[in-house]
């Protein structure tokens, strides 16, 4: 009952003509970013951020989170139109929205993936309205040593699923904890790694790296790949408004794709690229008839984009109740809920209950701009396919550049985030995940804080991780994370071994994956690593 | 190859932050110092960077669209000019300008690397230099140092 009326004063909040300008604005911003490849929504909430500092923070973040559920919608127009995901969420939506439109049923197609996202946008919101405060009451009896072992397992969750190799994956996030040790102790405020620079007194403006790997570096990426030069040229998309019939057929679809975004959202790592792959696998193993998948069936469509967009929601389950973000994009928002002055955790529900629920109701409203604005736009954001990249990137590059000044008023720092977008680049090229580092970064004050005032409560014995009972529980979670796949991946080889030795063995592929995408793999969907030409362009995953 | 030199920073990085822990106090007084993180990091990292060794060497691949436009050593070669480009006009920044500044790492991409016309990147250079002036310094107040020419 109290959630409901603070549900309902969140949405006089929301509704407020400013929060639904901030709200449409961020919506449509998230859609374009979603249409143009390669500028993920972590870019262009880093690049968004100096402009939101004007804004209340309510505001703010209601735009932010605009932006970051509406990328999910947009990066499905690409995947249908010309079977170019503009995000790593949209790439299962490629695997029968585009035949779909090569059947000349885009705008069916299109309509499907509005209505679902708006279907697992709402569900999502609406569990994360049931559950954040559940969540919030019981983090509130967590001391330093809980925290320290939820942030342990956020990290080793991202890195275990966000990359091929688990080793990069870490070295990431160790790097990221080690950016984080620049600056003033966070304890007795003494200089620590500045060598003697000023600028470095107060650590790595996170507005700085992040613009620096994701934007700069994705803009390094695209100009050494030569991708930029992709002129994509929009088709028509025919009738878009889905029928009763095709809204019946995915009803179930929708349900399920929501549940599993919800669910793989909240946990650390896993976010809506995961979710979108695991529905689709769900659904196809689901299906009575299976024949038209891959061809053009609309279960195709409807699965992952509801998962993904539903996944938004679950994302941000960790982030308000914690102040844990499970994602680089939501590394960002708690980057920016911090420079607003908030700081995120189950107190923020007691000590912020408007900006909180505002911000949740705002996701209410935002679903629903996304539907109403969406289907008479289609058109609109097919023309913008054409637009030459050549001539968006120096605007993005300068609008980077400007961003970094306008929050630190300062060269040096412009000359830094340089040195990051260099240090994207070679991520990019080398596949080096950039969501451990910037959530490394990110959480690194408080993951050493909590580290050492837990070690505190112990005069010094690491045993206190494992004497109470939730951090034990999480610590042997964050155990099991760990080991179990490389423990899987070893009886496999096994196996494999065995099966190589029997003498009728001799079936081609039959080496296992070794990267983390191998349950993707094994869920039965198209193989996107031996893709050929037909398959879609994969982007970064970095969001 | 590669392996090695990442494998290689990342030992360097380890030892690093391995020998500046101690001095910024592991334990003082039985209680965790700011060196403890910083040593165990190091420890981490040193681990890491040797299993990096035994991992197999992985370059992103050209991807079917980039085959089909264009993903030649020019393109490649584009990064250090568009590098190179930037770098130029943030160090002349203090003398021409931030506004002037922004303009040329605009609009130069555009007749150096894209071998656009030339008026055409003078045109979208003051452009956008003049659409962020007016954003950035007009609407949200941010300060845009002037260069000896006064804009």
């Amino acid at each position: 009952m109290q959630t409901l009326q603070f549900l309902m004063g969140g949405f006089q909040t929301a509704a407020s003509p400013e929060n639904l300008l901030y709200c449409l604005a961020g919506v449509l911003v998230g859609v374009l970013v979603g249409i143009l490849p390669g500028l993920g929504p972590s870019a262009t909430i880093a690049i968004l951020l100096p402009l939101t500092f004007t804004l209340e923070p309510t505001a703010a973040i209601i735009m932010l989170a605009g932006i970051y559920y509406g990328s999910m919608y947009g990066g499905s127009i690409t995947s249908i139109l010309v079977n170019m995901p503009g995000e790593a969420a949209s790439v299962a939506t490629t695997f029968d929205g585009y035949p779909l439109a090569r059947k000349g049923q885009a705008g069916r197609a299109l309509g499907l993936a509005i209505t679902s996202s708006f279907v697992g946008g709402t569900f999502s919101v609406l569990a994360l309205a049931a559950f954040a405060p559940v969540l919030a009451q019981f983090a509130l009896s967590f001391g330093p040593p809980e925290y320290f072992a939820v942030m342990l397992l956020a990290l080793v969750c991202l890195t275990m699923l966000t990359a091929r190799s688990v080793v990069k994956a870490l070295l990431m996030g160790a790097t990221g904890l080690t950016l984080a040790l620049v600056g003033q102790d966070v304890m007795l405020g003494s200089p620590r790694f500045t060598f003697g620079s000023v600028e470095l007194l107060s650590g790595f403006d996170f507005v700085v790296v992040a613009m620096g790997l994701f934007a700069l570096g994705e803009i390094l990426s695209q100009v050494r790949s030569g991708q930029y030069a992709v002129s994509s040229g929009g088709q028509a998309t025919g009738r878009t408004l889905p029928t009763l019939s095709d809204l019946l057929q995915t009803r179930m679809t929708m349900i399920r794709g929501s549940v599993i975004g919800f669910i793989v959202g909240v946990l650390p790592g896993a976010g809506a690229t995961v979710a979108s792959f695991f529905a689709y696998a769900t659904e196809r193993r689901v299906a009575r008839s299976k024949e038209l998948f891959g061809e053009g069936d609309i279960r195709g469509v409807a699965a992952p984009e509801a998962a993904n967009n539903a996944a938004t929601g679950g994302a941000m389950v960790p982030l308000l109740t914690l102040g844990v973000p499970g994602s680089a994009v939501t590394a960002i928002l708690l980057g920016a809920l911090t420079l607003y002055g908030l700081e995120p955790g189950p107190l923020l529900f007691t000590s912020n209950p408007e900006f909180v629920w505002a911000v949740i109701a705002s996701m209410f409203i935002g679903n629903a701009l996304l539907i109403f604005s969406n289907f008479p736009l289609i058109p609109v954001f097919v023309q913008i396919l054409r637009v030459d990249y050549r001539l968006v990137y120096p605007v993005i590059l300068v609008l980077v550049i400007v961003g970094v000044y306008a929050v630190t008023t300062s060269y040096t720092q412009i000359w830094f985030m340089l040195a990051f977008g260099l240090l994207g680049l070679l991520m990019n090229m080398y596949q080096y995940p950039m969501p451990p580092l910037i959530v490394g970064l990110v959480i690194g004050p408080m993951f050493e804080r909590t580290l050492r005032q837990s070690l505190i409560i112990s005069d010094g014995s690491a045993a206190i991780f494992v004497q109470r009972p939730i951090s034990l529980t999480i610590i042997f979670g964050t155990t099991l994370v760990l080991v179990v796949p490389f423990l899987v991946r070893f009886l496999r080889r096994l196996r494999v071994g065995k099966s190589l030795d029997s003498p009728t063995a001799s079936q081609p592929g039959a080496s296992g994956h070794t990267g983390s995408g191998a349950a993707v793999h094994e869920a039965g969907i198209p193989d996107l690593e031996n893709s050929d030409s037909s398959q879609p362009v994969l982007p970064s995953s970095n969001d | 190859m590669q392996n090695r030199v990442a494998a290689s920073c990342f030992f360097a990085l380890a030892v690093g932050l391995g020998a500046s822990a101690p001095r910024l106090g592991l334990m003082p007084g039985g209680q965790p110092g700011p060196g403890l993180l910083p040593m165990t990091l190091a420890v981490v990292i040193a681990a890491l960077a040797i299993a990096l060794l035994f991992e197999p060497a992985t370059v992103d691949p050209p991807s079917p669209v980039s085959q089909e436009t264009g993903h030649d050593p020019e393109s490649r070669s584009n990064v250090t000019k568009l590098v190179a480009l930037t770098a130029g006009g943030l160090l002349a920044a203090p003398y021409i300008g931030l506004t002037v500044s922004i303009a040329w790492i605009a609009g130069a991409p555009l007749a150096l690397i894209q071998r656009r016309p030339v008026w055409l990147a003078i045109v979208f250079g003051v452009t956008v230099g003049l659409a962020i002036r007016l954003v950035f310094g007009g609407l949200l107040g941010v300060f845009f140092p002037i260069g000896l020419l006064g804009v």
